[in-house]
C-alpha cells in the first residue's frame, strides 16, 4: 500500500460492494478487471495503478511475478516466475483467470491456462517494421506506428483487436473516416466489441455528434455491465446531449453499484444544478468531496457548492466553498505552466508507446512474441517513463529465464518509481536467485538508506539475512527497527525468530512473550515461548523456530512454531 | 397622449411595474406567445430565410491574418467588424478591420482597415481612404459610440499595439485621437465597449486585452505540425477603463475602478444593466480561463462577480475558450440573458438571467447550444430574424488550425449556424433550412446584424478569415411587422448607450439595451429591432433612459424606423 497513491483509483479498483480497497497489493492481482482489449484508449496513462488494466494478461502474469501478489511475504522473491511457493503464494497459476477468459473470448487472444504467451506459433515470424532507431522526429514516429499498425492487421487478418488498434491508429494520428469504417467493421463481426463502441463513441464526441455518441457509449456500458467508468462516461455524455433525465437515471445506477464514487456523484451534483434541484446538487456535491474514490477536481465541486449554495442563500457556506475552490484553484497556473512544457514529440512518443504496449499484447496473443518484444523494447527507448514496457520486458526476461535481463528492467522501474519497493525487492530476489548475494543485499541496503522506516522493506531485509545468515543474526536491527515502528506480535515473533537463530536465547524470549502478550491466543506462539524457555523439548533436527518457507538456511535451537511474518 | 383600451388593461399597468415584477411581463408575454400559432407553426419549418449576397454587395474587403505559416497566435484570432450608420443617411455602413503583415509575411500593398458605405441595394463603396479609416495596424476589436455627443458615431479599434480612437468629423472623415491613454500601451488588444460608467453623460470606454504578444514564443507543435499555441503561453495583461471627462480627454482609471483586480485572456465583451439597478455592468468573455462580470456600484467602481453570478465558468466549472458574447432577454422574463460563443468541444452557452444576479446555463433546457460542440465558435448575436417578437441566434464557426483537417476531428472551414427561437421556450437549428446564406464555407471569425437595406429584417455579414466576408440579405418568408428605434440622449451620452427600451405589443413585450461593442470583438445594432409578428400595433414604448429615468411613447406605427429623443415626447420616424 505504501507505493500507490490513493488518489488515483478508478472503478476498476472497486471491490464488488463499491468500496474502494486501497490496502494489500496482494488483494490487486484478483482484483484485476477483465481486459477485453490491451488498452483503455483515454485512461491508459502509465501510472503503475493501471498497469494490469493496461496490460492485460501480461500485466496479469506480471503483477504476480513481480510481487504484487506477494509483499507480504518475503518467501516470494526466492521463487522462480510461476512455481507455486511453498507457502502458498499467489501465483500466475494461482491468478483468477476469468478475467484472461472473458478477453480470451471478446478479443480471440491465444493464452495458455496460466496467463503467459502461448508458445511462438512461428519462430522466423516477420518483425514489425521499426526503424532502426527510435525516430527524432514527430512526423517519423507517426509513420512508424502507422506501418506497425498495418504489419499487424496483416500479420493477425483475422483479430479483431489487431483490426481495433489498426482503427485507433487512424484516430489518433490518420484519417478518422478510415478509423470509423474499420470500427463499423468490427462491430459487423461483433456486435459486442466494447472498444470498436468505445471508439466509435469517441469520434462521434469529438465530431460533435453527441446523440449518437449517447447511443454507443450505451451499447458499451450495456455490455459491459460491471464497469462504473462506462457508466459516468455515459451520464457525461448524455448530459452533454441535454438527455438530463437520462444521464441521471444512469448515473444513480452508476451510484448503486459503486454509493462511494467521487466521480458520479459529482457529475449527478451537476445535472442537479443545471435542473435547478439545488438542494439536491448540494447534498451529492457534498458527498463527492467525502467520498472515498476521490473525484479529478474537488476544485469544481467547491465551485458547484457556491452556485448551489448561492441559490439556497446560505452565505456561510458559500464563502467556504470560495475559499476552498481558491486553494485549489492553483491549478490553473500549473495547467499554464504545463501549456508551456508542452513538447510534441514527448507526447507523441508517451502516446506511440502506450499504442505499442498495446499492439505488443496483440502479437503476443498472436504467438508472435519476437514482434511483441521488439515493441516493447521500441517503446522503452522512446518513452523513458513507460512503466508498462518495462515490466512486460522484465517478465519476458524471467519467463525465458533471463535473470540479468530482468534485473535491467527491473531497475529501470525502480528508478522510475524510486518509492516502491517492489522493484529492488525483486531485484534483490533475482541476484540472490543467481548467486549475487551481495547485490541482493545492497539493493535493499540501498532502498532502505532512502526509505529507513519502510516497514515492508525492513521486514525483508531482516527475513533476508534470516534466510540466509541466521546464525550472524545481521536481521536483528531490521527487526528491532520493524517492531519500534510496528508493534506487532508478527514483527515480535519475527524478532524472536531471529534472535533464536542468532543464539540469543534470553532476547528472544523477551521478544516472544511479548508477541504471545499480544496474541495470547496465538498457540504456536505460547509453544515456541515454552521451546525457548526450556519448558518443552523440539522434535529432534527440527528447528527451534522454523524457517521461513523457501529459505534457503535456517537455524535455530529447535521448535515447531510457524511465526513467520507469512502467517498474517 | 392616446390612451387605448388595451394599453391600460395590459400595457400601462406592464410599464408602471415593470422594474418591481418584471415576471408579470414575462406571463403576459408567454401567454400571448402560446396563444399564437408561432409554435405550431416552427415544429418543423422555418420562415426564416437568408439569401447569400456577397457577389451582390462587392465588398472588395480581404481579411489578412499576417500569416506566413509560423502559427503567430495573433493571426487566429483576427477578423472583426463593425455596422453603424457613420454619415446619417440613414443606412448602416460597414467597417471591417484587418490584419497586418507579422515577421515573415510581405504584402504587396499593407492591408487596411476599410470602411463600406452602404449606398443601398446590397451595394457599398469602398470609402476608407477617405474616410481616414483605412488604419494599417494589425486591428482586433471595434465599439462605436458618440464619445464628443456631437451626434456623429465615433470608432474605438483595439489592436496589436496602440488602441486608436477615431473621431467622426461629421463630413465623412475621421480624425485620429492621438492621447496616451487611448493607446493602452503595446497589449494585443480584444473586444471593446463605450459605455457611461457614471451616468456623466459622456461615454467611457472598456477595453479588453488577449495577451502580450512576443515573438520570441514559438508557434505550438502538434502531432508534428506547427500549430498555434494557446493562450495560456503568453502573458495575460490588464484589461483597461478609460474615463472620458466630457471634454474630449481620456484617463486611464483601471485601478480606481477596481478593475485592476483580475486580469485573464480577454476576448469578446458586452456591457449591459444585468442586475436591473439603472448603471452599466460589464461581461468580459475570456479565452481559456474563467470570464468576468463586473458589476457597477453606479459611481464607476466594478466589482468581479461571475464566479458567485455562475458565468465564469460552465456548468461544470470548467472554464471555456470564450469567444464572443451578447445579450437579450431571450426568454422575455424582463432580464437580460448572456449568450457566448466557445471553442471545440465547448458548447456555446446561454446563461439565462435569474433576476439579476444569478445566472443558470439555460443551454441543455433550451437546446441553444445543440450542434456548437464540435466547430470553435466567434461571433453571435441575438436578435429576431423572423420578426416573431423573440430573439433568435447566429452564430458564426471556424477552427483556429488551418492544417489539420485530415489528421483530425477538427475542420478549419465550418458552417455557421442559425438557431430559431421557440418563444423562449427551445431553440431548433435550423440552419439547414434558412436558406443559401449559411452555404458559404468558410473559417468565419465575427459576426454583425443589422438591417442593412432597410425593409425591417436583420442582415447578417461575416468576416471570413483570408478571405471575402458574406453578406446575407434577410428574406424571411413572413410579412411580420416590425419596429426599430434609435435613441438620442440630451441628458445622457447621445448615443443613448446604456438606456434600456421595453416594446409592448398585443403579444407582449420586449426587452433591449443600447450597447457599443459586443459579438465577436465587434459592433452592430446601435438601432434596436423589434419584430412583434402580426400585431399591427405597438401599444407602448417605455425608455428607461441610463440612470433609471423614464419616458413612454405610445402608439407607435409599426414597420417604422423612430428616433426617440430623451425629454422630447414626439417620436421622430424615419424613411
Amino acid at each position: 500500500m505504501n507505493d500507490r497513491d490513493s488518489s488515483q483509483i478508478d472503478d476498476n479498483d472497486q471491490a464488488p460492494d463499491g468500496s474502494n480497497k486501497e490496502a494489500g497489493e496482494a488483494e490487486r492481482v484478483v482484483e484485476i478487471p477483465a481486459p477485453v482489449s490491451a488498452a483503455e484508449p483515454v485512461e491508459g496513462r502509465s501510472d503503475s495503478n493501471i498497469v494490469p488494466k493496461l496490460l492485460g494478461v501480461i500485466g496479469l502474469a506480471l503483477v504476480a511475478v513481480l510481487g504484487y501478489g506477494s509483499t507480504n511475504n518475503w518467501f516470494g522473491l526466492f521463487e522462480a516466475p510461476g512455481v507455486e511457493s511453498a507457502s502458498g503464494e499467489t501465483t500466475p497459476k494461482d491468478v483468477d483467470n476469468s478475467d484472461v477468459e472473458n478477453a480470451d473470448a471478446n478479443t480471440q487472444t491465444n493464452l495458455s491456462s496460466n496467463g503467459t504467451p502461448s508458445e511462438p506459433q512461428d519462430t522466423s515470424e516477420d518483425l514489425p517494421p521499426l526503424d532502426p532507431i527510435a525516430a527524432s522526429l514527430s512526423a517519423e514516429v507517426i509513420e512508424e506506428c502507422k506501418r506497425v499498425a498495418n504489419h499487424l492487421y496483416a500479420t493477425m487478418p483475422n483479430s479483431l483487436e489487431a483490426r481495433e488498434m489498426l482503427a485507433r491508429t487512424e484516430y489518433e494520428f490518420g484519417d478518422t473516416s478510415k478509423a470509423e469504417k474499420i470500427w463499423n467493421d468490427i462491430l459487423k463481426l461483433n456486435p459486442q466489441f466494447l472498444y470498436a463502441l468505445r471508439g466509435l463513441g469517441d469520434l462521434a464526441t469529438a465530431e460533435g455528434k453527441l446523440t449518437e455518441a449517447v447511443g454507443y457509449y450505451q451499447q458499451a456500458a450495456k455490455y459491459e455491465p460491471q464497469s462504473v467508468t462506462r457508466k459516468i462516461t455515459l451520464g457525461v455524455a448524455m448530459t452533454q446531449a441535454a438527455q438530463l433525465d437520462e444521464a441521471k437515471a444512469v448515473l444513480e445506477e452508476a451510484l448503486k453499484q459503486s454509493p462511494d464514487h467521487g466521480g458520479a456523484l459529482s457529475a449527478l451534483g451537476q445535472i442537479l444544478a443545471l435542473q435547478r434541484d439545488f438542494d439536491a446538487a448540494k447534498e451529492k456535491l457534498e458527498s463527492a468531496l467525502n467520498a472515498k474514490i476521490r473525484p479529478d477536481n474537488l476544485a469544481k465541486i467547491h465551485l458547484g457548492l457556491v452556485q448551489a449554495y448561492q441559490r439556497l442563500g446560505d452565505k456561510e457556506k458559500v464563502k467556504f466553498h470560495q475559499a476552498e475552490y481558491k486553494q485549489l484553484s492553483t491549478g490553473s497556473a500549473t495547467a499554464n505552466q504545463e501549456t508551456k512544457e508542452y513538447d510534441d514529440l514527448a507526447a507523441i512518443r508517451e502516446d506511440v508507446g502506450r499504442f505499442y504496449v498495446d499492439m505488443a499484447r496483440v502479437y503476443l496473443a498472436g504467438g508472435f512474441s519476437n514482434s511483441a518484444t521488439a515493441l516493447l523494447i521500441r517503446t522503452s527507448q522512446m518513452d523513458k517513463s513507460d512503466m508498462d514496457c518495462r515490466q512486460a520486458l522484465a517478465f519476458f526476461s524471467l519467463s525465458q529465464e533471463k535473470p540479468y535481463d530482468a534485473i535491467r528492467w527491473l531497475g529501470e522501474l525502480r528508478q522510475l518509481q524510486p518509492d516502491s519497493f517492489s522493484f529492488p525487492k525483486e531485484i534483490s530476489r533475482l541476484y540472490v536467485q543467481v548467486g549475487d548475494l551481495e547485490k541482493g543485499e545492497k539493493e535493499l541496503l540501498d532502498f532502505l538508506k532512502d526509505h529507513p522506516e519502510h516497514q515492508l522493506a525492513l521486514r525483508t531485509t531482516a527475513m533476508y539475512y534470516y534466510s540466509l545468515v541466521p546464525a550472524e543474526g545481521e536481521g536483528t536491527q531490521y527487526a528491532e527497527r520493524l517492531v519500534k515502528l510496528q508493534a506487532t506480535h508478527e514483527s515480535y515473533a519475527l524478532l524472536a525468530s531471529i534472535h533464536d537463530a542468532a543464539g540469543k536465547n534470553a532476547e528472544a524470549i523477551t521478544a516472544m512473550e511479548k508477541a504471545v502478550e499480544l496474541a495470547p491466543e496465538n498457540e504456536k506462539y505460547a509453544q515456541a515461548l515454552k521451546v525457548l524457555t526450556g519448558e518443552i523439548t523440539p522434535p529432534p533436527k527440527t528447528p527451534n523456530i522454523p524457517p521461513p518457507p523457501g529459505s534457503t538456511n535456517a537455524g535455530g535451537t529447535g521448535g515447531t512454531i510457524g511465526n513467520t511474518p507469512g502467517d498474517r | 397622449m392616446t390612451k387605448s383600451p388595451f394599453l391600460y388593461s395590459s400595457a400601462a399597468i406592464h410599464l408602471v411595474v415593470r422594474r418591481n415584477s418584471r415576471a408579470l411581463l414575462a406571463g403576459v408575454f408567454l401567454l400571448g406567445m402560446w396563444l399564437s400559432p408561432v409554435l405550431q407553426v416552427h415544429a418543423q419549418e422555418t420562415e426564416i430565410r437568408f439569401e447569400d449576397v456577397t457577389e451582390q454587395a462587392n465588398i472588395d474587403f480581404i481579411h489578412r491574418d499576417g500569416s506566413s505559416g509560423k502559427y503567430y497566435l495573433v493571426e487566429a484570432i483576427s477578423g472583426s467588424l463593425a455596422s453603424f450608420d457613420y454619415d446619417r443617411d440613414g443606412r448602416v455602413d460597414l467597417y471591417f478591420l484587418n490584419g497586418a503583415a507579422l515577421k515573415g509575411t510581405s504584402y504587396p500593398q499593407a492591408p487596411l482597415n476599410q470602411l463600406h458605405r452602404n449606398i443601398g441595394n446590397f451595394q457599398f463603396e469602398n470609402v476608407a481612404e477617405f474616410s481616414g479609416l483605412d488604419d494599417d495596424a494589425f486591428s482586433l476589436g471595434v465599439s462605436i459610440g458618440d464619445y464628443d455627443n456631437d451626434g456623429f458615431q465615433d470608432v474605438y479599434v483595439t489592436n496589436m499595439g496602440p488602441n486608436v480612437l477615431f473621431r467622426n468629423n461629421g463630413d465623412g472623415t475621421f480624425l485620429h485621437i492621438e492621447q496616451k491613454p487611448l493607446a493602452c500601451g503595446e497589449k494585443t488588444g480584444a473586444g471593446a465597449s463605450m459605455l457611461d460608467i457614471d451616468n456623466d453623460g459622456n461615454l467611457d470606454i472598456y477595453a479588453a486585452s488577449y495577451m502580450k504578444f512576443d515573438y520570441a514564443i514559438p508557434a505550438s507543435e502538434f502531432r508534428g505540425r506547427l500549430v498555434y499555441g494557446g493562450p495560456l503561453l503568453y502573458p495575460k495583461v490588464q484589461d483597461d477603463l478609460l474615463r472620458n471627462d466630457g471634454s474630449g480627454n481620456f484617463a486611464n482609471i483601471s485601478e480606481a475602478a477596481g478593475i485592476t483586480m483580475e486580469k485573464e485572456w480577454g476576448m469578446g465583451t458586452v456591457c449591459a444593466d444585468f442586475d436591473g439597478d439603472g448603471d452599466t455592468d460589464i461581461f468580459v468573455a475570456n479565452d481559456s480561463t474563467k470570464n468576468f462580470l463586473w458589476i457597477n456600484d453606479g459611481t464607476g467602481k466594478f466589482t468581479e462577480t461571475a464566479l458567485f453570478a455562475g458565468v465564469a465558468f460552465d456548468f461544470q466549472g470548467d472554464p471555456q475558450g470564450s469567444m464572443g458574447v451578447d445579450v437579450a432577454d431571450l426568454n422575455a422574463d424582463g432580464w437580460l440573458d448572456l449568450f457566448q460563443t466557445a471553442y471545440t468541444t465547448q458548447l456555446a452557452t446561454l446563461y439565462r438571467n435569474d433576476e439579476g444576479f444569478l445566472f443558470e446555463d439555460a443551454t441543455r433546457e433550451l437546446g441553444v447550444g445543440k450542434g456548437t460542440f464540435h466547430p470553435v465558435n466567434w461571433g453571435t448575436g441575438l436578435g429576431d430574424f423572423d420578426n416573431d417578437g423573440d430573439k433568435d441566434v447566429f452564430i458564426s464557426n471556424g477552427h483556429i488550425h488551418d492544417n489539420m483537417d485530415d489528421v483530425n476531428t477538427a475542420k478549419y472551414k465550418c458552417k455557421n449556424f442559425i438557431f430559431e427561437n421557440l418563444a423562449g421556450k427551445r431553440f431548433i437549428d435550423i440552419t439547414d433550412k434558412a436558406g443559401n446564406g449559411t452555404e458559404p464555407i468558410e473559417s468565419s471569425r465575427g459576426s454583425v446584424q443589422d438591417d442593412l437595406d432597410n425593409d425591417g429584417k436583420l442582415d447578417i455579414v461575416v468576416v471570413n478569415s483570408r478571405l471575402q466576408s458574406t453578406v446575407m440579405r434577410n428574406a424571411s418568408l413572413n410579412s411580420n411587422n416590425w419596429i426599430k428605434l434609435e435613441l438620442i440622449g440630451t441628458k445622457t451620452n447621445r448615443s443613448g448607450i446604456g438606456s434600456q427600451v421595453t416594446v409592448v405589443s398585443k403579444q407582449g413585450s420586449q426587452l433591449l439595451e443600447v450597447q457599443s461593442g459586443k459579438g465577436y470583438q465587434s459592433h452592430f445594432g446601435s438601432i434596436l429591432q423589434f419584430g412583434i409578428g402580426s400585431d399591427t400595433q405597438v401599444e407602448a414604448v417605455e425608455v428607461r433612459w441610463l440612470g433609471g429615468e423614464k419616458q413612454v411613447f405610445e402608439n407607435l406605427k409599426p414597420n417604422t424606423c423612430y428616433i426617440l429623443r430623451e425629454g422630447d415626447q414626439t417620436p421622430f420616424s424615419v424613411k
